[in-house]
């Protein structure tokens, strides 16, 4: 049964249909630009999301990094973001698509370093944000505007339309 | 006095009932001591981490998947070789963490299978930061698990491929004022804390700055939580596995 395992590259995951409930951070899937690969996080219901004071948890339902599609979830109370892409300059190909995001501090956060590359935000719902539905994030801080409400034209690598934010 | 047919039946019903009324806990006995198993494994008192562990190896040689029957199994550290298949009933069984570093651990394997079996971290310290951890795993398919308990992480998978599906995390760990134990519809659903973290990479920098990764700062929650917990039960050694889920 031996197997030779220099170096495995992340082929893939599927993380699907899942329940995530009270916990200091949701889904993470944080895929780095030279090592990871493919991640499809569908269908997850993910609830109740808090900050733990004695750790660096940031109160996120799903943060995603790299190549990875994140469709038709639903994330209900989350102290920070509902949904945090990229990381620094770890961001590309990531679409995110057909979720709910209700009472999170902030709805979405997109990372903008000069080397983010794409990320394509549509058609999500997000509700009762208190700091904006949809972000730009430099670092860890949020910056300019609501892009859910002032799209995304001052970013190149983003698109984000068709986005209802309340 | 002749015997009528009428009295003979009744009479005959009479013994049935009574023969089956007399065997009945015999049978129920025997169903409890000996359950389906693959492997000779049952649930009994005191930790089985050897008797798991050799299940888990022979599934992993043979190929034919190791069948968990229902009921809690106190144990440590399972390391999980390439080809394990592991089943279990939903919800029924347990694996309930001991000590050890984790309760499961899959490193450079690939072809993995797990379902149906519940992780419970009764919150107690976790050294390698999660229940479940994997590191180079190609091919690694949880599915119908219940990974709750967890004082850290519920599962951690670090360049691992595969499926996570149809899977109930969460956990308890909590440090902040959230946890209200005896309000009214909480109770039913235990789930308190932690993170999932799937990582490739998991912020390689970030990851590298902080060993050991996960541990020692959740001893204060955690101990708290025990204490908890301990209030909550009235045998707190035993697992807490609550529903519905």
């Amino acid at each position: 049964m031996s197997r030779f395992f220099t170096k495995l590259s992340f082929d893939g995951a599927v993380i699907a249909n899942n329940i995530v409930d009270k916990a200091a951070g949701g889904l993470s899937v944080t895929n780095l630009t030279e090592s990871g690969k493919l991640a499809v996080v569908q269908g997850n219901l993910i609830r109740n999301i808090f900050f733990r004071k004695d750790t660096d948890s940031r109160g996120i339902g799903i943060a995603v990094q790299v190549d990875s599609v994140v469709s038709g979830n639903v994330i209900e109370t989350s102290p920070g973001y509902g949904i945090m892409i990229g990381c620094g300059g770890d961001l590309r190909d990531v679409s995110i698509t057909d979720n709910l995001i209700r009472d999170a501090y902030i709805g979405i956060g997109v990372s903008t370093d000069s080397f983010a590359r794409t990320a394509f935000i549509t058609r999500n719902t997000i509700s009762g944000a208190k700091d904006g539905a949809i972000r730009a994030v430099n670092g860890s801080t949020p910056v300019g505007s609501d892009l859910a409400m002032a799209g995304a034209a001052a970013y190149a690598n983003l698109a984000i339309y068709s986005n209802a934010a309340c | 006095m002749a015997v009528g047919r009428r009295e003979l039946m009744l009479g005959t019903l009479g013994m049935g009932l009574a023969f089956a009324a007399g065997f009945r806990p015999v049978r129920a006995q025997r169903n409890i001591a000996q359950p389906f198993s693959t492997y000779g494994v049952v649930p009994r008192a005191g930790d089985q981490t050897a008797a798991l562990q050799d299940a888990a190896d022979q599934a992993a040689e043979s190929g034919t998947p190791f069948f968990l029957p229902p009921g809690n199994y106190m144990s440590g550290k399972l390391e999980l070789k390439s080809g394990t298949q592991i089943q279990g009933v939903p919800g029924k069984s347990v694996l309930c963490y001991t000590g050890g570093g984790a309760l499961i651990s899959i490193e450079n394997a690939s072809d993995i299978r797990l379902t149906g079996l519940t992780l419970e971290g009764e919150a107690k310290p976790i050294d390698s930061g999660a229940l479940l951890i994997a590191e180079s795993v190609k091919g690694l398919t949880l599915s119908d698990c219940r990974v709750i308990g967890s004082a850290e992480h519920g599962i951690v998978l670090h360049e691992v491929s595969g499926r996570i599906t149809d899977c109930e995390i969460g956990l308890i760990g909590e440090s902040s004022g959230l946890f209200s134990q005896d309000a009214a519809g909480l109770q039913s659903r235990i789930i308190m804390c932690t993170t999932v973290a799937l990582t490739a990479s998991w912020c390689a920098a970030r990851r590298r700055a902080r060993t050991p990764p996960w541990s020692s700062r959740i001893a204060s929650s955690a101990s708290r939580l025990r204490a908890a917990a301990a209030e909550r039960t009235a045998t707190p050694s035993t697992c807490f596995v609550r529903g519905p889920y």
